[in-house]
């Protein structure tokens, strides 16, 4: 299915980054914040270290069925039935966390862009665009992925004349927040991070297999650094209070910027830096649910389904919440648990412990 | 593998012609707000005042010259229960859709300002159309009065006080600051205050004509709350305290007599300064040390004085740490022992410091504050004197 | 007709000629003159050429004259019989530079439709075909489509062999391969592949070939139509393969390991792969100082974006997103605006196909009234239209501005990219900056898929070749440039020696 597609380490690694980074940094610091106040960051740095943890989970599995899809090792560990079954699972979560991930950008545009213009008008080209990514093929997808970095430069720079409004002693005291808290707040971040493991669903395109565990640790260090320097900027401009009430926080960090009283009303420049950013997540998620249906019915190409996919996942993402308070509820107390628990650890926590009995009995 | 771009391009030619557009204000459909004003009517609803500008009296070229001069902006008026239903009432006068993304500032009157800043400041916040970044400032008198007053130089009263407060020449405050020092523990609001002046009264001048019309509009001091509610007000002088305080970047002269002729002054302009709090216990009560350091340069001596030796600068600079003492003095005094509110943010400091301290005793803050030592040191430096030495023909 | 064509010649002279006649029948310009060889009446000659093809000094003397008196001269009193007759012309007759041989009709009607001359002999069924082609031809000129200020400003013709030779001129290595074809049933045109051994992607080579070999058409007048024929992606609005009328700029392509494919009756030879960077570069680029050429190109960067995106990013500030404008510029275009009845993309969108007409116009129209159609339509026009109200000033300005910008780079890519204004401007006059974003990335979506001849159109910059870098945006000094860029070719070639930058002779000693 994708055998002739191949991406380098560096390609790799920012495509895990911008896998799970676009959405975060449009809801994940508010969530974050709002649980774990004023020490917010240090619910990012601790996720970083179990971000790193559930990479190394992927990885291994990766590392032990070369050239495998999750689909497809999955199957190999389980056995055929309960393989499709957890196939099916797993196919289902891709397509609901797209469609999940479109409406959150939708919501976004029509909040804070464009409130005149229906949302189904933004899902409805998210997906478009996306869906053409995906017809073009992984490479392509990778490739556009790698001149997005290129541009990321210049949002780079906005972020950081964001960064001069900045005090210090918004972050102190430290620990004042209870540690439970802290915990908790844990959760959120973490439950982008374990997105690393839609990356099993592409093992196939990395050049070498053996390079996957450098690939998925450095991508979760880079993730957990923007996490820690998003959540970081919010609090120290904001403040925990303002910060946590805002729904976009860093899109209000960028709309502070007034440097030398002529650069300012910048917020454009990362509002496209997220929707560029919106249709690589949406296209990454959406690739793994197509590859997945195309392993389900056994089909040798995968493109004839994309439209189909890309259908349900408007579909799903239109109806799937009322409003953006409905979504916000599930985002902050429905959501972690359910994919962290069930597809981000659990699935594949069950196939490595599988395949590891099996191994010692082989050998044994 | 086919990758024809011409299918996805009609996909998306036709969604989006389909789609429409709604979200289209051309620039001549709407009306660019350029300063907001709620007051309170006297029925006790909010009273929504907007400056919208009149584009074409900015046009450049041709259509500027000719004929008389046309006002820059109108002043419309509209009441209601929310600043939203204001907002619509304005709509059936102003044959345009209100675009908020412009307003420079948002001009609470004093009256709406003792009544409560929370229920109107959330509009602001929340439509995306209102900057962040707009100056919050309070009015003497009412706000409806203060944007239909003329400025200097500026076409428009908004742009004038947008562009004064920029200056720093008062405490001021962005509208996320203020919502900032709403919400947080430990501090209280405070915004720059404005006023209408007549200037008649000030330079008596009786040749031009229309000298009915020389109201200005200008900064004057800084408005104190408590919560929500307007509480006081600080002088301009009080105001320079306050900002020593705050550690924010002063900019501005300090005036002090020379050290051996008591009636004439020297002025000292301030290059820059920084402040620091620190917080600890005496006898378990919060005790504040506030260490500010300036730095300035002399600009300007009445005397016959030679100041340029190192005991007289010194004398002099401790003349002027004694007057930057003095203000800060009275800005404290007056914010907490008058109006009892910590403007300062000493509540956060020692919350920083204390943690598990703060907790019991935030909510009664602004008591044990009123209560608290604060010991104020001053370390001032001249660092430059201009081109003289001496003033000629003095001693040497 | 094909019969006749696929015949071989006969002895017999008489014979010959008809034949020849019958296939060229009612071509007036061909020309038959019978003549005898060294005044021996045994000896029937007949000189077959095109009028106007052939160089008529070359057939009158070193052909008729060499043979007819000039050749008892040399060997006096030797007796030519018929049958050495052949053998002896060929190596001792003629005084031609280039001669062939053949016995195949086809041949020989080809030979006189190219301009060569052919003679038969009596009595031998073996025409001999005389190089001796002189037609008239326009002189070497200025690049019209090219100009550049420092460099060779010699530009190709129509004659694909001084073409060839132009080439030839600039790389005198054994290495320099011209491999030819003949494409066109009808027109029988002359094409050449040129390509350096052992600096070309052998695969490319391969890969052109194959492709030309595989055009059956009638008629080839232009490299346009052999571009329209190989290209890899016949749907994008991208040219992916590269022309040019400068021959210094095909040598330099060729040293980087293209190949360059010439096709004879036009002034403009394919270069491929290449890259959408090419567009952006101009030969003049590698004469100019590097620290001179790296800020031009800087702004042609800029000015290719700007031709893009300007337009439709003027309509999403003005109708969607005022506030990304600063309050005072937001105030006097409110200003300009508030006389214009129409919505700002209707405005760009008709303006911006004023230009383009203007354009259009300014190509077609003889030289001498150009000069004034220019006038009436940038001062004319644009400040008519603003006075009457029908668009604001800074739509013109946004308007020209986007015009002007779309000349600073290679005239095929700027094409390309003012189809691709439209589509953006109607995208963005819909959606606002959405839109606009979205059309940009479904572009860049494209251009990330795009291949020419199995080279990804974006590299180097995507995906990265780090080497290659250096001749993007910003140039290196050549002392720095040590490979061949390594996108294009695949491998890396030493370029020149290391450590030739220059530096100041030691003082002193």
């Amino acid at each position: 299915m994708l055998e002739k597609e191949i991406i380098d380490d560096k390609q790799a690694v920012l495509l895990i980054i911008n896998m799970i980074l676009p959405t975060a940094l449009l809801s994940l610091p508010a969530i974050t914040i709002s649980i774990a106040k004023r020490d917010a960051w240090i619910s990012a740095v601790l996720a970083t270290g179990v971000g790193l943890m559930f990479g190394r989970l992927v990885s291994s599995l990766v590392m032990n069925f070369p050239g495998k899809t999750f689909f497809e090792f999955s199957e190999e560990i389980l056995g055929r039935f309960f393989g499709k079954i957890v196939g099916i699972f797993f196919i289902w979560w891709l397509i609901h966390s797209c469609s999940e991930i479109v409406r959150e950008y939708g919501e976004f545009l029509s909040t804070a862009i464009m409130p005149d213009t229906p949302i189904t008008v933004f899902l409805v080209v998210s997906a478009i665009i996306s869906a053409y990514a995906v017809k073009s093929g992984f490479e392509v997808l990778a490739r556009f992925n790698l001149l997005f970095a290129v541009l990321m430069g210049v949002f780079v720079l906005v972020f950081a004349i964001s960064f001069l409004n900045v005090k210090f002693t918004r972050l102190l005291p430290m620990f004042d927040t209870a540690m439970t808290d802290i915990l908790k707040g844990t959760l959120v971040p973490l439950s982008w991070m374990g997105e690393v493991v839609v990356f099993s669903a592409f093992s196939p395109v990395l050049k070498n297999c053996r390079s996957v565990v450098r690939i998925t640790d450095m991508s979760i260090l880079l993730v957990g650094l923007h996490f820690f320097i998003g959540i970081v900027g919010v609090l120290m401009i904001f403040g925990p209070e303002v910060g946590s009430a805002m729904m976009y926080p860093v899109f209000n960090q960028v709309r502070m910027i007034s440097l030398a009283s002529f650069i300012e009303r910048l917020d454009y420049i990362i509002f496209m830096s997220w929707v560029i950013g919106g249709f690589i997540k949406i296209g990454i998620f959406y690739f793994a649910a197509v590859i997945g249906v195309s392993w389900m019915f056994g089909l040798s190409d995968y493109r004839p389904i994309v439209f189909p996919v890309g259908i349900i996942i408007v579909a799903l993402s239109v109806l799937i919440h009322e409003g953006i308070v409905n979504q916000l509820d599930f985002l902050m107390n429905t959501w972690p648990f359910y994919s962290i628990i069930i597809f981000e650890t659990g699935i594949p926590l069950l196939l490595w412990l599988v395949s590891q009995i099996k191994n010692r009995r082989h050998s044994a | 593998m086919k990758k024809k771009i011409a299918p996805i391009i009609w996909m998306i030619i036709i969604a989006t012609i389909l789609s429409g557009c709604w979200s289209r204000k051309e620039l001549n459909e709407v009306a660019i707000v350029l300063g907001t004003g709620i007051d309170l009517n006297k029925e006790g609803h909010i009273r929504l005042t907007v400056q919208v500008a009149v584009p074409t009296a900015f046009a450049t070229g041709e259509e500027g010259k000719g004929g008389q001069k046309e006002a820059a902006s109108m002043e419309v008026s509209a009441d209601g229960a929310t600043i939203e239903e204001a907002e619509r009432h304005l709509a059936m006068k102003i044959p345009r859709e209100i675009y908020w993304g412009h307003c420079v500032a948002l001009i609470i009157g004093e009256n709406m300002a003792k009544k409560g800043v929370r229920m109107i400041t959330d509009f602001f916040e929340r439509d995306r159309e209102p900057r962040e970044t707009m100056w919050v400032m309070v009015a003497k008198g009412t706000a409806e009065d203060f944007l239909k007053t003329s400025s200097i130089l500026e076409k428009t009263s908004s742009q004038a006080v947008g562009l004064l407060t920029r200056m720093k020449t008062g405490y001021s405050v962005k509208l996320m600051d203020f919502t900032e020092m709403l919400a947080e523990d430990g501090i209280q609001p405070a915004v720059t205050g404005v006023r209408v002046i007549n200037e008649n009264h000030v330079t008596g001048e009786s040749q031009h004509s229309g000298a009915e019309n020389k109201r200005r509009v200008e900064i004057s001091g800084t408005a104190l709350f408590r919560e929500d509610r307007l509480v006081g007000w600080l002088e301009a002088d009080e105001t320079r305290g306050l900002l020593w305080l705050k550690g924010e970047p002063v900019e501005g002269v300090i005036t002090v007599p020379t050290p051996e002729e008591p009636n004439k002054m020297v002025s000292i302009k301030i290059k820059r300064g920084s402040t620091k709090i620190y917080a600890g216990h005496i006898n378990d009560a919060p005790y504040f040390t506030v260490k500010i350091r300036v730095e300035g340069d002399m600009i300007e001596q009445q005397g016959r004085e030679n100041l340029a030796t190192p005991e007289r600068m010194n004398a002099l600079e401790e003349k002027m740490a004694y007057e930057i003492r003095k203000r800060v003095e009275l800005a404290l005094y007056r914010a907490r022992n008058i109006y009892g509110v910590d403007v300062f943010g000493f509540g956060q400091v020692y919350h920083r410091r204390f943690k598990s301290e703060w907790r019991n005793i935030k909510d009664s803050w602004d008591d044990i504050f009123r209560q608290a030592k604060v010991d104020i040191q001053v370390e001032a430096h001249i660092r430059e004197i201009g081109l003289l030495t001496r003033r000629p023909g003095t001693e040497k | 007709m094909e019969l006749l064509e696929n015949q071989v010649l006969k002895k017999d002279l008489e014979n010959n000629i008809k034949l020849i006649k019958i296939i060229l029948d009612k071509c007036s310009d061909v020309i038959y003159r019978e003549f005898v060889f060294a005044q021996n009446e045994q000896i029937k000659l007949a000189l077959i050429y095109t009028d106007g093809l052939a160089d008529k000094g070359q057939v009158s003397d070193q052909i008729m004259r060499a043979l007819a008196l000039e050749v008892p001269m040399a060997v006096p009193g030797r007796v030519i019989t018929k049958a050495q007759a052949l053998e002896f012309i060929k190596e001792r007759g003629l005084c031609i530079h280039q001669i062939k041989e053949t016995n195949k009709v086809g041949e020989v009607v080809h030979a006189i439709l190219s301009g060569d001359t052919v003679l038969l002999v009596d009595g031998h069924d073996t025409a001999i075909i005389n190089g001796a082609r002189g037609w008239e031809s326009r002189p070497i000129t200025d690049p019209e489509a090219e100009p550049t200020v420092r460099g060779p400003r010699e530009s190709f013709v129509e004659s694909i062999r001084v073409n060839t030779s132009l080439l030839r001129r600039k790389i005198k290595s054994p290495k320099l391969k011209i491999e030819s074809f003949r494409i066109g049933r009808l027109s029988a045109t002359d094409v050449a592949i040129a390509y350096i051994d052992g600096v070309a992607n052998d695969q490319v080579v391969k890969e052109v070939k194959k492709r030309l070999e595989r055009i059956k058409i009638d008629a080839i007048l232009e490299t346009g139509y052999i571009e329209e024929l190989i290209e890899d992606e016949p749907w994008s609005p991208f040219p992916t393969i590269n022309h040019t009328e400068k021959p210094d700029r095909v040598a330099a392509m060729l040293l980087e390991g293209r190949v360059a494919i010439f096709v004879d009756g036009t002034p403009f030879v394919l270069t491929v792969p290449s890259l959408l960077v090419e567009f952006l570069h101009a030969s003049e680029d590698y004469y100019e100082r590097f620290i001179f050429t790296s800020a031009v190109r800087v702004i042609r960067y800029l000015a290719a974006f700007a031709s893009l995106i300007l337009p439709s990013l003027y309509i999403a500030i003005v109708s969607y997103h005022h506030e990304l404008l600063p309050t005072a510029l937001l105030l006097s275009v409110a200003a300009q605006r508030e006389r214009v009845p129409y919505p700002a993309f209707f405005e760009v969108f008709s303006m911006e196909l004023v230009f383009e007409v203007l354009r259009e116009a300014g190509i077609r129209l003889p030289r001498p009234i150009g000069q004034a159609i220019s006038i009436v339509g940038a001062l004319v026009l644009g400040d008519s239209a603003v006075r009457a109200g029908f668009v604001a000033e800074a739509t013109i300005i946004v308007v020209a501005f986007t015009g002007i910008s779309s000349f600073t780079f290679h005239y095929s890519a700027s094409i390309s990219f003012r189809l691709l204004r439209f589509f953006l401007m109607i995208l963005s006059g819909t959606l606002g900056l959405f839109g606009l974003t979205a059309g940009v990335s479904a572009i860049c979506i494209h251009l990330c898929g795009l291949r020419s001849f199995g080279v990804p159109y974006l590299s180097p910059v995507v995906p990265t070749a780090y080497s290659d870098l250096k001749d993007v945006v910003l140039r290196a000094p050549w002392w720095a440039m040590l490979t061949n860029p390594r996108s294009v070719l695949g491998n890396n070639k030493k370029r020149e020696a290391y450590g030739l930058k220059p530096t100041p002779p030691e003082s002193g000693k």
